[in-house]
């Protein structure tokens, strides 16, 4: 049964996942529209066959982690760009969370997104992100450290 | 909890309807171009590909028979060729574009080692992984003065000269274009290693190109520093790109950036590809960027990469323009003996369309190899000298090492069964494998390794901590000659005296639940291993610091630690976790340098601890400018150093002496 999708469908099938992960990386809403907008056009340009729904989405955060990376692959931003608190949250709780992940670097914002809210298993992700198994766990690791710290509990 | 709070604030964020729809908007008018056209122009480009790889061949022939020695000179290996033009770029990046359409790059900048200990027992250095090679840190010491890198906005100088009484003597401050990192001290000279940034205003009003809008560059800036009162600038090198990795042999920095560059972006280019070029200034020339032809841009002909691996050398004292190279490629890592330059890079294997299409569904682990090339470093110029290439993946710089001019490099791989093994290689000075010792520990990883001389310490870990001794006397048959089996594991090896080594990593237990054992971390852990009996390593002696969450910079980074056997010093910083009442909560309790001695024949004793901030209720008291970072020695006294405070104090009592505020600059952190 061959899978067949539409560009239009995917856009609105996909369009938070996408933008949602091009908001982790970026960290702000002009960039995450430059990336979400970059990532379409390349989906509509090279239109590649997909198996799945798995495979799209898959080749999307892969495709969208690149455009992001060409955005900013200086450690110059990662380091420094200032997180404006642009997106507003009522509860504190949330602000809280969401802008501790936010601080964390790079490397770790995302596997937190990827582990955390799609819900994928260390090795997907390490599949996804093409880095070993047991850097994913280090960083997720690592990652949930640093968020204990700043938030005081547990992360698990 | 944590996750579903986390899950209801991402489902917050939601891109416009405005956005959706220009996007849709922008595809239609992209896709609306008449397809003839496309066709025509497929045709167009394939006659052209086939001329330049006739221009190329017809070139490259020409050249190996003008054989120019160029920077090769020195290497026994035949030339690399140069792109020649940008023509070249595009074919090649056409070439990777087809083959890799989802290679992206990881950059771990972690890039640092060493074991040597100060050789003057007066002032502490940095904790380096190959004597005589020395590593940028975030202070330096000399008799009288610390030099500090604080929140990566400034430097500051102070005098020690009366630890009783310091004082700032000098600060050296920048503005949002310099990001200090880290620094090198040699003599009457201070040199800044950090980025600076360029916003390109052309490419930010065309919104349509995201790329290259922001240019990066590894900067180092040279001082004077002869009067520690006003310093002086005397020169400035930059290398565009992000920094890979910089040492210091001698009076010689060697700098290692990459560029990264979107093949679609060369592919796309119809100019002659002048902004693709990478740049690079030198003050003792021009204030000017300069670009880089790419006539002296070399490639490896088997390239996978688009990416600039950006190489610059330069004589601290010189007047000459610093030795600039640059290679189609890419590091991720650096090691540096005293004569040589490694830079690897991984490299994920793609078997054939069908396995990545397969592994892409299955989502199996991919196997990758780990790609060295060779740079040999002569008086300050750069060499390439050679590639190389094993199976596996590295954790980080002392996963390499050369001795008698073999390089030898422990990797994990992935099995046939997708299962994890373990291996050392031993390659000869033309980065031929000579030696391999495969399949250790399978299903474990790497978790630590040493080189020292003839030996190999490696500890790989799943759920309790084997400690390797490899014997690499043999060149081409390494052998494993005794292991160690302990729980826990060692994030890093440092060698104490030639038959003991110190561990320093986490403490582990195996729980027991509905779903199979599962390893937690129960705390920090240092141990000493014995290892003059090589097939009977000992672990003589084992501390156990904090409780689960208790964790220190040395886990990754090597430089935050001080050791001196003369002082018998054993300090890091650290942040300690205990579980504090009956609720068995774990609560921060501590943050700050942990200072030990070792008595070979007692064990480990604690000296005592130094903080900058008063922790009373855990989390809440916690400032992260007042986290201790490093940990400094000047004679007697030692010295502790934060964002917001410098602290002396007596080495043996750890008395307080003196202290002194700075004020953060730059992007404060509050948590």
């Amino acid at each position: 049964m061959p899978y067949e999708a539409s560009i239009n469908e995917i856009i609105y099938k996909y369009s938070n996942m996408v933008y949602r992960l091009a908001i982790s990386r970026t960290k702000n809403k002009a960039d995450a529209d430059d990336v979400f907008q970059e990532v379409f056009l390349r989906l509509a340009k090279k239109m590649p066959e997909f198996q799945s729904d798995e495979h799209t989405k898959a080749w999307l955060i892969r495709v969208t982690i690149n455009c992001s990376n060409n955005i900013f692959n200086s450690s110059w931003f990662k380091n420094t760009a200032t997180l404006e608190q642009e997106i507003k949250f009522e509860e504190k709780e949330e602000h809280d969370i969401y802008y501790a992940v936010m601080n964390l670097p790079l490397k770790y914002r995302t596997i937190i997104y990827l582990f955390y809210y799609e819900e994928y298993k260390v090795k997907e992700i390490s599949d996804l992100l093409k880095i070993n198994e047991s850097t994913v766990k280090t960083r997720l690791a690592r990652a949930r450290e640093k968020l204990k710290i700043k938030l005081g509990e547990e992360v698990v | 909890m944590f996750k579903e709070k986390y899950k209801n604030a991402i489902e917050k964020i939601n891109p416009d309807q405005e956005l959706i729809k220009n996007t849709i908007n922008k595809i239609n008018e992209k896709t609306e171009k008449p397809k003839q056209k496309i066709s025509y122009l497929k045709l167009v480009n394939a006659i052209a590909i086939i001329l330049i790889i006739f221009t190329v061949c017809f070139a490259y022939s020409k050249n190996i028979i003008k054989q120019e020695p160029k920077l090769n000179e020195v290497a026994d290996i035949a030339p690399l060729p140069t792109l020649e033009n940008f023509e070249n770029l595009k074919k090649i990046a056409k070439k990777i574009d087809n083959n890799n359409r989802n290679m992206f790059f990881v950059t771990d900048t972690a890039m640092q080692e060493s074991s040597s200990e100060s050789i003057s027992n007066d002032v502490s250095k940095t904790n380096t992984q190959v004597e005589g090679v020395d590593e940028s840190d975030i202070v330096k010491v000399d008799k009288n003065h610390v030099y500090y890198v604080s929140n990566h906005s400034k430097v500051v100088i102070v005098d020690v000269s009366n630890p009783s009484d310091i004082k700032l003597s000098y600060e050296i401050k920048y503005n949002e274009k310099f990001r200090p990192n880290e620094i090198y001290l040699k003599d009457n000279k201070l040199i800044v290693i950090g980025a600076s940034y360029i916003v390109d205003n052309e490419q930010e009003k065309n919104n349509s190109v995201i790329y290259t809008r922001r240019k990066e560059y590894t900067k180092a800036i040279v001082y004077d520093i002869t009067d520690r009162t006003k310093v002086n600038k005397i020169r400035e090198v930059e290398i565009e790109g992000n920094c890979i990795s910089s040492r210091m042999i001698g009076n010689n920095i060697y700098m290692a950036s990459n560029k990264w560059i979107y093949s679609n972006n060369i592919l796309e280019n119809d100019a002659n590809g002048e902004e693709l070029k990478p740049e690079y200034r030198d003050t003792n020339t021009s204030y000017e960027y300069n670009k880089i032809n790419y006539d002296s841009i070399y490639y490896f002909p088997e390239t996978d990469q688009t990416n600039y691996l950006i190489m610059a050398s330069f004589n601290i004292y010189d007047k000459n323009e610093a030795n600039i190279q640059t290679y189609l490629g890419g590091g991720e890592n650096i090691y540096c003996s005293e004569n040589n330059m490694y830079v690897v890079k991984t490299k994920y294997e793609y078997d054939s369309v069908l396995d990545t299409i397969i592994r892409e569904i299955a989502i199996a682990p991919r196997k990758s190899k780990t790609e060295i090339y060779k740079f040999g470093l002569i008086n300050g110029n750069i060499a390439y000298k050679g590639k190389g290439e094993v199976k596996g993946t590295i954790i980080n710089q002392f996963s390499m090492d050369e001795n008698n001019g073999y390089f030898r490099i422990a990797t994990t791989s992935i099995g046939e069964d997708n299962k994890t093994a373990n291996n050392v290689y031993v390659l000869d000075k033309n980065l031929n494998t000579v030696g391999k010792l495969e399949n250790l520990a399978i299903g474990e990883t790497i978790y630590s390794v040493r080189f020292m001389q003839n030996k190999c310490y490696m500890v790989t870990f799943v759920q309790v901590d084997p400690l390797f001794v490899i014997d690499l006397s043999n060149p081409t048959a390494p052998q494993v000659l005794g292991e160690l089996k302990i729980p826990g594991y060692s994030r890093y090896l440092h060698p104490y005296d030639e038959n003991h080594l110190i561990g320093i990593g986490e403490d582990t237990e195996t729980i027991e639940n509905q779903y199979g054992p599962r390893v937690v971390t129960t705390g920090m852990k240092m141990a000493l291993f014995d290892v003059s009996d090589v097939n009977n390593p000992k672990e003589l002696y084992s501390i156990k610091i904090g409780d689960s969450g208790t964790y220190s910079e040395i886990l990754y980074n090597h430089k935050a630690l001080l050791f001196s056997k003369e002082k018998n010093i054993i300090a890091f910083p650290i942040y300690i976790t205990n579980e504090v009442d009956v609720t068995r909560k774990q609560q921060l309790t501590f943050q700050g340098a942990i200072i030990y001695g070792l008595d070979i024949n007692k064990g480990f004793e604690l000296k005592g601890k130094i903080s900058h901030m008063e922790i009373q209720n855990g989390y809440q008291d916690y400032n992260y400018h007042q986290a201790v970072k490093r940990i400094v020695y000047i004679k007697d006294t030692i010295i502790t150093l934060s964002d917001e405070l410098i602290k002396t104090s007596n080495i043996n009592t750890l008395e307080q002496l003196d202290t002194i505020e700075l004020t953060v600059e730059g992007q404060k952190i509050y948590y």
